[in-house]
Order: C-alpha cells, then sequence, then structure tokens
C-alpha cells in the first residue's frame, strides 16, 4: 500500500510538472526553458501522419521578375521515416518534373533522393550529401523543404539569446551552431538564428550566416494557421542576400485529413505522374 | 524555288507568331474545365552549317498535350506534333521507307514536304488496385545510361538528326499494353508491344543518312558495281510478331535496382547480301528477332552517385568484309554495359562521366567492327541565377577510332515559360566512324520555346 502511495505522489508530481511546462511554454514567457528545450519543442510540434497541398513557388529576382511555379506535395510517415513527394504541373516548361526524398530518422544516414526529368523520362538517383543545395531553383534548400518548418535537432549546439518582438509576438532568439565542420559544411552554414513563436513552436523567421560568416539568407513565415488542429505555414520567403533574388512559398488546400496511397512515394508514380 | 518561298513564307509566318508571344504575359495551362487540361509548346529552332553558314533546319514544332479525367481513377493523355521545316534538308521530299519501318497507326502524316505531324503519344491510365496500367501509344523507358543506350530499347527511334535532339524526341512511342504490379518488395513490369514499328534512318539524300562502311554495305569494286538495296520486309503478324518484356525493380540497402528481360525484333534490320550472277549485290534488309537479358544498378554515395546497367542480346548481325560469306553478315551475341559516376556540387554544378563498352562474342576476323567497341563520355552542366541559365557540354567520344561529337548548350529562362536557346553540334573524326561521318554537318543552333 506505501508503494502504491510512492508511486502515486511520483507520478502526480510528474504530471504537475509536466502541465507547469507546457503551460509555461504556451503563456511564451518561460526564461527557464533553454535553447536546446525550445528546438526540441519545434521537431516536436505536430505535424500529422500525411498532408496533401498545393504549392505554388514564385521566384523574384533582383528586378523584380517573377517567375511562377505550381506543384502538388504530398507528405507521409512510414514509422520512423518521412517521405515527400513534389510534383510540378506548370508552367509547361517544368510540368512533369517531379521530387521525391526518403527521410531517415537516423541523422547518420544519408536520405534517398530522386528526380524526374521529362526530358528524359528516366528517374534519376540524385545525391543527398549536401544539404544545403539550392532546391530546384528556389532560395530554400533541399533541408528546408523536406524538414518542412523543422530542423534536425542533433546538427546543433543551442543557445537562448534572448527574445524579440515579431508581429505583435515575443519570440524566443536561439542561436545555432552546428556541431561540427561537416555538419557546417553539408548545411551551407556557420551560424543560425531563430525566432521562435513559443505558443506554436513554429520559426516566424531565421536568419542564416554562411561558413564565411557572412549573412547570407533570411527565411520569414508570413502566415501561419491551424489546419485541422495542426500549426500549418501558409506562406514563407527566403531572401538570399547575396544575389537578392527572393522565394515565395504559397500553401494552399492544406489536408491533413484525406489518406494518400503509399504508391504516391513510389519512384514508378514519378515517372506516370499525378 | 516557288515551293521554297511558299515554306519560308509559312515559316516566317509561325516563326514571327512565336516571337510576338514572347512579348505576352506569362499564361498557365488552360482547363477546359474541371476535368480536361489542355496545355503544349511551340518551339522554333534554326539550324546553321558552319561548313558553308546554309541553313541545315529552321524547326518550328507545336506539341499540343490534352489531359482528362475519365473518373475512377483513369487518365486519358494524347500528346500531338506538328512540325514545320522550310529548309528540309533533313528529310528532303518526304522519307520513302516510312511504310517500311512503321506500322500503319504509328506513321506520320506530311502535307507537301515541309510539313508533318505525329500522333505522339495517346494512353488510358489507371490504377487497379496497386498495379499502373497504361494502354495506348507510349514510350516505355529502361535503364540509367544518359546519351548511351543499353537497356533504352523498348521504343525504337528515329534518327532523323542522329542523335542530336532530346531522347524524348528521338524516341518513337509504340501502342503498347504497360502494367506495373507490386510483387511483395519488388515491382513487377509486363508489357506487350503489338506496334510493328522499327527504328528510322534519313533516305540517302539526308543531312544525317548513313554512310559509314560499318553499317551501310559498299558496291562491289569489279564491274557492274551494281548495289541494290530492297526494301525491308516488315514484320506484321499480330502476337506472332509482337514484342514482349519484363522488368522486375526494387530498392534494397539504398540501391535501385532492375532486372530486365525483352523479346523483340532488333530496331535495326540485318543487311543480308546476295550476290547474283552478274556480280551485283542485292541488300535484303530482314528484322531478326532478339533476346535481351540485362540489368541496372544505381546508388548515391555522398555528393557521387554510381549509375550503370548491362545487356546481353542474343542472335545480333555485322557487316564482314569477306566477299565469300554466305550473306555478308556475322551472327553474334553481343555484350554491352556502360556505368557511370555523377558528381553534384552545390546542386549547380553537375560533372557526368561514363563509360560503356559493347563486346561480341563471336568475331571472324573479317568483321567490320571491331570485336570490343569502347565509348566514354563526360557531361558539364551548371545552372546560374536560380536556375534561369543553364549551360551544358557533353562529349561523347569513340575510344576505337578517336571520333566523337561535342554538343553544346546554353539555355535562358526569358520568362517562366519562355526559354530561348544557342546550341554547337561539333563532330570530328575519321568519315568512317559513327560520329565522324557527319563532320560536314557540324550546326551552331538557335531556338526559342514557348510553353502555353
Amino acid at each position: 500500500m506505501i508503494r502504491l502511495h510512492a508511486l502515486a505522489l511520483a507520478g502526480l508530481t510528474l504530471i504537475v510538472c509536466n502541465v507547469a511546462t507546457s503551460a509555461a511554454t504556451q503563456s511564451g514567457d518561460d526564461t527557464t526553458l533553454t535553447g536546446r528545450e525550445i528546438m526540441k519543442a519545434v521537431v516536436e510540434r505536430p505535424e500529422g501522419e500525411h498532408l496533401r497541398r498545393e504549392m505554388t513557388i514564385k521566384l523574384i529576382d533582383s528586378t523584380g521578375t517573377e517567375r511562377v511555379q505550381e506543384t502538388h506535395v504530398f507528405r507521409k510517415r512510414f514509422g520512423p521515416e518521412k517521405r515527400l513527394a513534389v510534383y510540378y504541373t506548370a508552367p509547361t516548361t517544368v510540368a512533369d518534373t517531379a521530387f521525391l526524398t526518403y527521410d531517415y530518422a537516423d541523422p547518420s544516414v544519408d536520405d534517398d533522393q530522386w528526380l524526374y526529368l521529362p526530358a528524359l523520362r528516366k528517374v534519376r538517383r540524385i545525391s543527398a550529401s549536401d544539404r544545403g543545395d539550392f532546391f530546384l531553383g528556389t532560395d530554400f534548400t533541399y533541408e528546408e523543404i523536406k524538414k518542412d518548418n523543422k530542423i534536425e535537432l542533433a546538427d546543433y549546439n543551442y543557445q537562448r539569446i534572448g527574445t524579440e518582438r515579431i508581429r505583435d509576438v515575443t519570440t524566443y532568439k536561439v542561436e545555432g551552431v552546428p556541431k561540427t565542420e561537416q555538419i557546417a559544411a553539408e548545411l551551407g552554414y556557420r551560424r543560425v538564428v531563430w525566432y521562435v513563436d513559443p505558443k506554436r513552436d513554429v520559426f516566424l523567421r531565421s536568419e542564416f550566416w554562411d561558413t564565411n560568416g557572412n549573412h547570407a539568407r533570411t527565411l520569414r513565415n508570413t502566415q501561419i494557421k491551424r489546419v485541422d488542429g495542426i500549426v500549418t505555414v501558409l506562406r514563407a520567403t527566403a531572401k538570399n542576400h547575396k544575389t537578392g533574388h527572393k522565394t515565395v512559398l504559397v500553401f494552399q488546400e492544406n489536408d491533413y485529413e484525406s489518406s494518400i496511397p503509399d504508391y504516391v512515394f513510389e519512384r514508378r508514380m514519378l515517372r506516370r505522374g499525378l | 524555288m516557288f515551293r521554297v518561298a511558299q515554306n519560308l513564307n509559312a515559316a516566317c509566318f509561325v516563326g514571327f507568331s512565336l516571337l510576338a508571344l514572347l512579348g505576352a504575359p506569362a499564361v498557365a495551362q488552360v482547363p477546359v474545365n474541371e476535368d480536361v487540361t489542355f496545355r503544349g509548346t511551340v518551339e522554333s529552332e534554326l539550324g546553321v552549317t558552319l561548313r558553308d553558314g546554309s541553313a541545315q533546319k529552321w524547326d518550328t514544332t507545336f506539341v499540343p498535350e490534352i489531359e482528362a479525367d475519365l473518373g475512377g481513377g483513369w487518365q486519358l493523355t494524347g500528346i500531338g506534333r506538328i512540325r514545320v521545316d522550310p529548309v528540309d534538308n533533313l528529310e528532303p521530299d518526304q522519307p520513302a521507307n516510312q511504310q517500311a519501318v512503321r506500322g500503319p497507326l504509328s506513321r506520320r502524316f506530311f502535307v507537301g514536304d515541309a510539313l508533318d505531324a505525329e500522333l505522339r503519344e495517346l494512353y488510358l491510365d489507371g490504377v487497379v488496385q496497386d498495379a499502373f496500367i497504361r494502354v495506348g501509344k507510349q514510350q516505355i523507358v529502361w535503364g540509367q545510361a544518359d546519351g548511351l543506350r543499353v537497356l533504352d530499347i523498348v521504343n525504337p527511334f528515329n534518327f532523323r538528326e542522329f542523335i542530336l535532339p532530346d531522347f524524348e524526341d528521338r524516341r518513337i512511342p509504340l501502342w503498347s499494353v504497360n502494367a506495373e504490379i507490386p510483387v511483395g518488395d519488388w515491382f513487377a513490369q509486363l508489357i506487350w508491344i503489338p506496334d510493328h514499328t522499327y527504328s528510322q534512318l534519313p533516305d540517302a539524300n539526308g543531312t544525317f543518312a548513313v554512310s559509314s562502311p560499318r553499317f551501310v554495305p559498299s558496291a562491289p569494286e569489279a564491274p557492274p558495281r551494281r548495289l541494290i538495296l530492297q526494301d525491308p520486309d516488315r514484320p506484321n503478324d499480330l502476337i506472332l510478331d509482337d514484342g514482349y518484356g519484363a522488368r522486375l525493380s526494387t530498392f534494397k540497402g539504398g540501391w535501385d535496382l532492375s532486372l530486365n528481360y525483352l523479346y523483340d525484333f532488333a530496331d535495326d534490320p540485318v543487311l543480308f547480301q546476295h550476290r547474283r550472277p552478274d556480280g551485283t549485290i542485292v541488300v535484303d534488309p530482314t528484322y531478326e528477332r532478339t533476346h535481351v537479358f540485362g540489368g541496372s544498378a544505381s546508388k548515391a554515395f555522398k555528393s557521387l552517385t554510381l549509375r550503370s546497367e548491362f545487356a546481353v542480346s542474343t542472335d545480333r548481325f555485322f557487316l564482314t568484309r569477306d566477299l565469300n560469306d554466305r550473306d555478308g553478315v556475322i551472327k553474334s551475341t553481343d555484350v554491352s554495359y556502360v556505368a557511370g559516376i555523377d558528381y553534384n556540387y552545390n546542386a549547380d554544378l553537375l560533372i557526368s562521366a561514363q563509360f560503356f563498352q559493347s563486346i561480341l562474342t563471336n568475331h571472324p576476323t573479317a568483321t567490320i567492327r571491331d570485336r570490343v567497341e569502347s565509348q566514354a563520355t563526360l557531361l558539364i552542366r551548371r545552372e546560374f541565377w536560380n536556375d534561369t541559365l543553364s549551360a551544358e557540354g557533353l562529349v561523347i567520344q569513340s575510344l576505337n577510332d578517336g571520333d566523337g561529337v561535342l554538343q553544346l548548350d546554353l539555355s535562358y529562362a526569358y520568362r517562366a515559360n519562355v526559354h530561348v536557346s544557342l546550341g554547337a553540334d561539333i563532330f570530328y573524326g575519321s568519315d568512317a566512324g559513327v560520329f565522324g561521318q557527319f563532320d560536314s554537318a557540324n550546326r551552331v543552333t538557335f531556338g526559342v520555346e514557348v510553353g502555353f
């Protein structure tokens, strides 16, 4: 009986602590959270088992000339593994191009990636080691497209460096430094600062400095909404400070409810198209 | 002269219409209704021969594509191509050999000499449980190699411009039934090809007419010095003469693997030769069945990607210079393979190298081609300005004869749906070589492509 009471007390203490931590996080004024804890909450933010949506890619060069591409995006969890497929539908000059990636839970294992090029009608295996490479002409990296406003937690050492107000939200400001030179080379950055909305555990802004210490890019999530109860970025921009080029991603028709057949994430589907 | 002037007028109209489109705002595909989408491209490309500055071609090509959602997971896709070339040097007049090499439903329609129209693809797509079914005129592409054919053998090719255009444009789509069925961790692809269409070479007066002695028998040196080339006897029995193929593919341990088998007529006819009592040689092109067994493997290792494929083709035939040979050809099994490595840097730079070999298991000394033929390729592609400008150089080098081809291309996305390009195609080496035979056709090209 005494043992049962002790267990109940321990359990109650744990629940109370968790509730307290969660409440503090929700309120956005917890000064005890470390940088790593803040980023862990971002990584663990619910994202659903699967998602289908339409993504409009606006590519804007330094003169303001705009190119617009339309895509269908599918994401699905297969156990600990996450798969992402992007199918281009317009304009005609890029239509039918398709990208598929298998994102493995073990960060030491390179992801597997394929690209379907309609002019060849072949699915090409592509290297996934340089995660900081820009995704198909955009100013977002392959890593950012795959992680969808999350990061690989094991990549960085974190430090909480203050707060900053962005659009009526007092954000947690967290600095990340890649743990090794190799990770820095793969990601292409020596330092990152994230501005995290503490109520929704999502970045409102991210600043990147390249391996030479130059301020390289700024990412902004300017429209965020709960869809099917899940925090969803509806509009994201990436500005490349070196080139002046900017990419705007607009996400529409976000659907976490409808199931997605597994074959959407197979290489044969890239050839067949939607 | 009048005909050429008419052709030029038509081309000028199309060309200027295309230029007018350049000034138009970007337009997306046209949704005819919720279930039907219409899109396409208009492309104009001028080729100028380097030797004398004359026009080699001025292709203006309209490629409409329509997709209709039929409901129940079924889709109908149709792709056409209308092409005008007022210069008419690539295929002067109308190709004489079309009926000899193409099935009745896979032929091009000619209006005059300068305009031809072709139903490129028309297929029904569906998913039955987890099996993909595609029925109709289509391209079926096997293999991992770029610019070299080892396993990409299901569809025949049109050699109107030898190997210079994209594979997509060179392949002749075939009426086929194509099913991809999951079997455990593998996918089984089964294909049936009732379309008896084979590769099309330009007539002897075309810019890229084949002249190398390894492909074309020569007239006897002694009188009467006559060589008669008969039309090929194209197979046309349904079922008996159809092509059949299967592929098993999987993804294991990071490797993309496939095993392939095709039982079909080889795309190029065997040039059997018979000597008449008067010394005349009659060439009797005949299509011969071949079994092809092959496979492919590819995997990424950090920044490198390895690609490889091989094929063993039975019952292949090659020309011999032995005048006493009964039919002028020798029969052999051909073992071919290609291995390639891609290196990516910053996603903007691709360096890709390939090594190819074709080995004959039977090679009498009089065989015109070497027992082992080797080629190497090097591709360098660099993207600039967020992929708006792309520069590419590809060299394919024969390691036997020292000849080869260098292809250079600069492409600029002026708008999302408007691309302009500048290119050069340079053949070099011996006239007897696969590539060197075309060195008089070296050219620069200027092109505009508009999508809608």
